[in-house]
């Protein structure tokens, strides 16, 4: 038979009991709708972890730090072990971090030397960390290599007090910006003395050796304005990062002399690792660990609540998948009974020539058609149970389409994500559980003997 | 008309030594035994017989229904009885029809659809196939029921719309199994004159089983069976010695 007439043979064959037609795909639509709907809401609960453990901090950076003192001797943290790390799989980006640690520094500005910061976080980084580490900026462009190239954290500005100003009022009130009430935007930030970014800057570093205080300037480059990002580090915040190796030679030449040079190089104090993706963290981070260092990175808190997580999604796709279980019941109940009916029907087209494989098709086919327009239905379905979900996870209410699109395309916000796969392969699963549940039926429906056209009722 | 083609033609249909056993329970019931026959191409053959002479257990051997016991049943050169089940479709559509007493037409399919049903399991196109349904209904007097569908017609139409579904494939032969039992005495005579018709048009096979004996006078040959056995097989009147 011609595969369209086989197509018009089935759709005639299921109107014909359209009952028995609509209540059997409602079981595969309520069996499959069960299943999209559950792993949906596993899907948008990994989502909003996911999203929650990112504002942590990023989860493909891991914190190198040297052991404590009183620990197993491990080599100090110098370029041979950036070298090392760079060559681990998956790794894509390393950077010591350093830091003014015991040296004071003070930055000042305008004209006279008139605004002084007199203690600032200073960090120095490889040129290109700020790139691959994903700071964010503000205003201005990233470290440039030029001496006294630096980046500026948000809040630097306000670091300053104005010498010209009478102590207790000779710094700018920040408090606004902290003062929020609840669900309120921020209130407007308060306008700093001078902009950093266009007036003059100077790192002072400040050294007491012997009794003698001791300065040295260095003029600062400011390049850009970096976001606030405790995740990534004070420097984004009121502190300032610059390269690396400036900030190294910046810190020997205030130490020269002091005990603090006495002592024997120990190093970088912390190195940053970024890796690919998440799922390479734990591997490269056990290496480092393995080689003595103490590491530190989302890791730890992710992989517990992923599992976590992952436990919940197959409960909730176990529930969903007993449901499809009954309406594959359902489709076998179906059939048999309609061949139970037709059983005569079967006999006549034998009796005038049809082909066993066309009866064995005409049959799958019906099964298959009830899975298939019942995983059409559960998908529509699905589509809408999982808005509504979201519409109300958001306690919003809804004012317009694009409030609606916003709520349903915003990814950790959502309670149930149904994405393009899980609709593709609920569409595929309906049409085998149909065909599955046909094969039995239709096996059935091939032994029935043209006899049975000739057998009086 | 029918006796000029008889003098010329084949044998088309031989029966040898054939023999059927029911298994009832735990007791062997002889359906058919020491069956022979041969029945030329083009004749009419009624096999008249009582209820439970047998008769429409020889119409399942002849048309390969079922498989006999013993023996051996051809339709030209091919034994039937001894054909796979995948063969037997192909050889139903290529070279048997089906009329049955209760019409059998399919409920969902139009009078079209139905008589044009064996083309398309031939895989025959949409538009050909019912070309040629539409033309044999014509035929057969129902031109203004040719989107009817069966529940909307009366058994003689209906068995009008069977007739024209086992001749759309020009088979070689229909076999007819009482196919005016549930018919009153005018349609009978009508349907019988129709099926005559198209029988002798190409030279088919008609094969009739009834326990009507008015029927025995549309036929060429009447084979009557008593408890499974031929008590007589008369061509034209005569005995037949086959």
């Amino acid at each position: 038979m011609k595969k369209l007439d086989l197509m018009a043979m089935c759709r005639q064959n299921l109107m014909r009991r359209k009952g028995r037609t609509f209540l059997t795909v409602l079981g595969v639509m309520i069996g499959a709708c069960a299943i999209i709907i559950m792993v949906s809401i596993g899907i948008g609960m990994k989502e909003s972890q996911e999203k929650m453990l990112s504002e942590m901090g990023d989860l493909t950076i891991i914190n190198v730090n040297p052991p404590p003192a009183n620990m197993k001797k491990v080599p100090a943290m110098d370029a041979n072990l950036l070298r090392t790390i760079r060559g681990m799989p998956g790794v894509v980006f390393v950077t010591p971090k350093l830091t003014a640690e015991d040296v004071t520094l003070k930055v000042v500005a305008g004209k006279d030397k008139r605004y002084v910061c007199d203690y600032v976080t200073v960090v120095g980084m490889q040129r290109n960390a700020p790139v691959k580490l994903g700071y964010k900026l503000i205003e201005g462009g990233q470290l440039k290599e030029r001496k006294g190239s630096v980046l500026l954290g948000e809040n630097f500005a306000y670091l300053f007090r104005d010498t010209k100003r009478p102590e207790g009022r000779n710094m700018v009130d920040t408090s606004s910006m902290y003062m929020m009430e609840e669900g309120q935007q921020a209130a407007e930030t308060p306008t700093p003395y001078f902009d950093p970014l266009k007036t003059p800057l100077e790192l002072v570093v400040e050294t007491t050796v012997n009794g003698k205080t001791q300065t040295k300037s260095y003029p600062l480059k400011p390049e850009g304005k970096l976001k606030e990002d405790y995740a990534k580090g004070g420097e984004t915040a009121d502190g300032m990062l610059l390269f690396d190796e400036e900030l190294s030679r910046i810190l020997t030449e205030a130490r020269r002399g002091t005990e603090a040079a006495n002592r024997k190089s120990k190093g970088y104090p912390q190195v940053i690792v970024k890796v690919k993706d998440v799922s390479r963290v734990a591997e490269v981070e056990n290496q480092i660990k393995q080689m003595g260092y103490v590491t530190n990175s989302m890791e730890s808190i992710r992989k517990p609540m992923e599992k976590e997580a992952q436990e919940k999604q197959m409960m909730l796709g176990g529930l969903g998948a007993i449901s499809l279980l009954v309406a594959a019941l359902g489709i076998t109940n179906t059939m048999i009974m309609s061949i139970s009916e037709r059983t005569r029907e079967i006999g006549i087209m034998k009796a005038l020539g049809c082909k066993i494989d066309d009866i064995r098709t005409l049959f799958l086919l019906e099964a298959g058609s009830i899975g298939l327009i019942g995983g059409f239905a559960a998908i529509a379905t699905s589509l809408l149970i999982s808005s509504i979900l979201n519409v109300v996870q958001s306690k919003k209410t809804l004012e317009s389409v694009e409030q609606l699109m916003q709520i349903l395309t915003t990814p950790g916000s959502r309670m149930s994500v149904i994405p393009l796969w899980l609709i593709g392969f609920s569409l595929v699963f309906s049409v085998f559980i149909g065909l599955f549940s046909g094969f039995h039926p239709a096996n059935k429906a091939v032994r029935i003997p043209a006899l049975e056209a000739i057998k009086s009722e | 008309m029918s006796e000029k083609q008889d003098s010329r033609s084949k044998p088309l249909i031989r029966v040898r030594d054939l023999r059927k056993v029911y298994a009832v329970g735990e007791e062997r019931v002889v359906a058919l035994d020491k069956i022979n026959l041969t029945i030329m191409q083009g004749e009419t053959c009624c096999i008249f017989g009582t209820s439970g002479s047998g008769k429409s257990t020889l119409l399942n051997q002849l048309a390969g229904m079922e498989k006999p016991s013993v023996g051996d049943v051809f339709i030209g050169n091919s034994a039937i009885s001894r054909m796979p089940e995948a063969d037997l479709a192909i050889f139903r559509q290529r070279y048997l029809g089906f009329i049955f007493q209760s019409y059998n037409l399919l409920p969902q399919l139009t009078a079209v659809e139905n008589v044009a049903l064996p083309l398309a399991f031939r895989g025959i196109e949409k538009h050909v196939r019912n070309r040629m349904a539409v033309e044999l209904l014509k035929r057969v007097g129902l031109r203004h029921r040719l989107t009817h569908y069966p529940g909307q017609m009366s058994g003689g139409q209906q068995q009008r719309v069977g007739i024209a579904r086992a001749f759309i494939n020009r088979p070689k032969v229909v076999f007819a199994d009482e196919p005016t039992g549930n018919l009153d005495t005018r349609t009978t005579g009508e349907v019988l004159h129709m099926m005559k018709e198209f029988a002798a048009e190409f030279n088919e096979t008609l094969i009739l089983v009834t326990h009507d004996p008015g029927i025995q006078t549309y036929a060429d040959r009447v084979v009557t069976l008593r408890d499974g056995v031929v008590i007589s097989n008369i061509k034209g009147g005569q005995p037949d010695e086959a």
